[in-house]
């Protein structure tokens, strides 16, 4: 069916035709997850910075730890968070030690929460599908990015 | 079937307006804009698929993986100093992304740990680069047809279905004489390397964006 083009413009089509391909190739629900994840937008929320996370370890020392649990340490200029995902529960750490109330939350709204002890040390019974985030209340307090645990 | 026609309506990313660019989108999204936030998404989510498929992330993982680049970028909306640099950080976030999931379950499932690999450098990987670059000619070529009159730019859109549309087909879909898609197609894409957003493209060094 294709009568010839100049090389140059056959060139442009064939461009045309990848760029066009790459955006048909996007599936529908991660079009709509990306844009459901806009309704997270809080602009004022004090923000921890993911310090630590066991899976960047390099290769050998990963060797050696990976049948311990997923290990993540988040900092703020307040205090800092450490979680340990251990099969269906998730261990946490308070620092400063302080008796606050940690919520855990995915992207559809659903939530799990605990209080910590006077140590600053929490449970979380039961994970949540997707990523998730912690939010530490109370003056140590803020909010992690999100992590796919 | 005229009931197949690709209206440019049906077509997600044919949405966008040509003349908002990327600093515009994120300064509105800032502002709490969603329609700015749907246009940043049309923009660079086949960056993050590319990539996605790239490392070999599908199914439940990639649901897990694009929700938390895109939550990840929503936090991170008001830190973006240059939004030129946005590609480059939704790829460095993805690609990590990939690597942490593929770790994740590199542990859960321990028979073969011969399979890991470890990434030095994610920011400047080749293959990141690669995609990268393909992703920007892509969202410009993308820029370039929607500057082009509704007619020309449905014929360039059935030119590139996959699987190959016929002439005959064209022709039904587009109403123009099948003697006519030869010259009008050629009409097209010289019209389309005219337009500012190819220019741009094909400009040595047109905003510094590859420096």
């Amino acid at each position: 069916m294709t009568t010839d083009l100049p090389p140059e413009d056959q060139a442009v089509l064939d461009d045309l035709t990848a760029a066009l391909a790459a955006r048909r190739d996007v599936q529908s629900r991660h079009r709509e997850a990306a844009q459901a994840a806009f309704t997270w937008r809080t602009v004022d929320a004090e923000l921890m910075e993911l310090a630590y996370d066991s899976l960047d370890e390099p290769s050998t020392v990963r060797g050696v730890v990976s049948a311990q649990p997923r290990a993540l340490s988040f900092t703020s200029r307040r205090g800092s968070l450490e979680v340990e995902v251990d099969g269906d529960r998730v261990r946490g750490h308070v620092v400063p030690a302080a008796v606050v109330t940690v919520i855990m939350t995915n992207a559809a709204g659903e939530r799990a929460e605990a209080t910590t002890d006077e140590d600053g040390m929490f449970v979380l019974l039961g994970t949540l599908p997707g990523p998730v985030r912690f939010t530490v209340e109370g003056d140590v307090g803020g909010t992690t990015p999100w992590v796919a645990l | 079937m005229e009931s197949e026609r690709r209206a440019p309506g049906d077509v997600p990313w044919l949405t966008g307006g040509t003349d908002t660019d990327v600093a515009t989108l994120v300064d509105e999204a800032r502002g709490g804009s969603q329609t700015a936030w749907d246009q940043l998404v049309e923009r660079y989510l086949p960056l993050v698929t590319s990539l996605m498929r790239r490392y070999r992330v599908t199914g439940a993982d990639a649901d897990d993986v694009n929700q938390t680049v895109w939550l990840r970028l929503v936090e991170h909306l008001d830190r973006i100093d240059d939004p030129r640099a946005l590609p480059g950080w939704l790829s460095t976030v993805t690609r990590h992304e990939c690597f942490r999931i593929r770790q994740t379950r590199g542990r859960s499932v321990p028979t073969d740990p011969q399979t890991t690999t470890t990434f030095d450098r994610p920011d400047h990987a080749p293959d990141l680069l690669e995609e990268l670059f393909a992703a920007e000619r892509h969202t410009a070529l993308v820029d370039a047809l929607l500057e082009l009159p509704a007619q020309r730019r449905d014929l360039l859109l059935l030119l590139t279905e996959d699987p190959p549309l016929t002439y005959a087909e064209i022709s039904e879909r587009s109403g123009i004489p099948i003697g006519s898609i030869g010259p009008t197609r050629a009409r097209a894409l010289q019209q389309l390397r005219r337009t500012r957003a190819f220019r741009r493209l094909t400009s040595p060094d047109p905003d510094g964006s590859h420096r």
